[in-house]
């Protein structure tokens, strides 16, 4: 019982811990890159030709 | 489990609906619109990822009735591809609260509260939907079927006051260009309807589950209709200008002018969107902290849940630079990111399941 309530400590506190550390990177540089760049470097040709079908259309989104 | 709670399918059902409807609602309109132009009505009927995510929620579920989608994952697929599943898929629902917290935030601050640091706005609805997480699943069902009739009632009147200076010739050509554009406008709402497999996440609390299906598919089909109706008085309202504001329907609710006593309903609009907002980052942000809590093996998730909405509202200010961006993100890689992590990825799992005749008694 005691390891088990520990266990959830720490998952907190590393939680909090990387919360104010992306809270400090983010302060020191708000450019900094992200989930969505990440997700878009992923998905990178799906990204594109989805960009490429909305631009035939309308034009308006890039 | 990590849930002791248990809600009915009737809120099952709720939670969905403004899980889904609120943000697509807001913002699908403005992009469907570069897609489909006056063919924009059509395209919430092309539901294709409702239509898959409704019976694969189902199925997964029927796999393992009892168990959650973390340990579902590591009884399916083995212990470290389950343990894989988990993490991103936790990683995924922050990204995701991060993006409807974000278009919230910019909602409220592009519209009302314009002098509010972004910052304030964001965090205090994280707040309050921490405090209401904590209070665990039924505590957010019961929220669902408060706001349910309220946000309805609001969206009905709103559409009911715009009727007088609808345009018909808005629509016309029906069209033109066959069904391709009206297609190709779905596109994006398939994000919010391949949203409909979270329902995976909330049907292990469910006490009768044999009224779950028939909950769901009523679910689906008052999504399509609201998609529907919300993007068919907003084009014949706007016409070709729909494109061209970040969120249609706040326009429709501002046009509002009936013998010179109905006016600035925006607020009405503005109460809709909070209610509805605030239920849905409600049930993305519980399935993540509950995904989260069972993947790192805690026994309880409340301890985790103020810290992780630290994170969430990092998540909602790092996710784009500005609403422009973002609006870019959710009309390109997001579309792509949530196919796969909604639909492709539990449908492999299912594939495994069934394969390995998991499911069966």
């Amino acid at each position: 019982m005691r390891k088990r309530v520990s266990r959830e400590r720490i998952a907190a506190a590393v939680l909090t811990l990387a919360g104010v550390a992306l809270a400090a990177a983010l302060t020191y540089n708000p450019r900094l890159p992200g989930p969505t760049e990440l997700v878009d470097t992923l998905f990178r040709p799906v990204t594109i030709f989805i960009e490429h079908i909305s631009a035939k259309e309308g034009g308006h989104l890039s | 489990m990590i849930e002791k709670g248990k809600i009915s399918s009737a809120q099952l059902g709720k939670m969905i609906y403004l899980a889904i409807t609120p943000t697509a609602i807001l913002t699908a309109p403005g992009i469907s619109f570069n897609f489909a132009r006056q063919d924009l009505w059509l395209s919430p009927l092309w539901a294709i990822c409702g239509v898959i995510a409704v019976p694969l929620a189902l199925g997964l579920n029927r796999l393992y009735p009892d168990c959650s989608p973390v340990q579902a994952s590591r009884k399916i697929a083995g212990r470290i591809p389950g343990w894989v599943f988990a993490g991103a898929n936790w990683l995924f629902y922050l990204y995701m609260s991060g993006i409807i917290l974000r278009e919230y935030g910019e909602f409220v601050v592009g519209a009302f509260l314009s002098e509010t640091p972004l910052l304030i706005v964001l965090g205090s609805l994280v707040l309050v939907c921490a405090f209401a997480v904590r209070g665990g699943v039924e505590i957010v069902g019961r929220f669902a079927g408060l706001f349910l009739p309220a946000f309805l009632t609001l969206f009905l009147l709103i559409v009911l006051l715009i009727i007088p200076d609808l345009q018909i010739t808005n629509m016309m050509p029906i069209l033109p260009e066959g069904i391709l554009p009206s297609l190709k406008g779905s596109l994006v709402l398939q994000i919010w309807f391949s949203e409909l497999s979270i329902a995976w996440f909330l049907l292990p609390y469910v006490s009768d589950r044999e009224n779950a299906k028939k909950s769901l598919w009523i679910t689906f089909g008052g999504i399509i209709l609201t998609l529907l109706l919300s993007n068919w008085v907003t084009l014949l309202l706007l016409g070709d200008l729909t494109g061209g504001y970040s969120f249609p329907f706040l326009i429709l609710a501002r046009y509002i002018d009936l013998a010179e006593f109905f006016t600035h309903l925006e607020a009405l609009f503005m109460a809709i969107w909070v209610l509805g907002a605030f239920v849905k980052i409600c049930v993305f942000f519980y399935v993540t902290v509950t995904g989260a809590a069972e993947w790192m093996g805690l026994r309880d998730y409340r301890p985790i849940v103020f810290p992780m909405a630290l994170l969430l509202t990092l998540f909602g200010i790092w996710i784009a630079a500005n609403f422009q961006e973002m609006t870019h993100a959710i009309a390109t890689s997001l579309i792509p990111l949530a196919l796969t992590m909604f639909i492709l990825v539990p449908a492999i799992l299912y594939a495994i399941g069934r394969l390995r005749g998991q499911g069966r008694q």
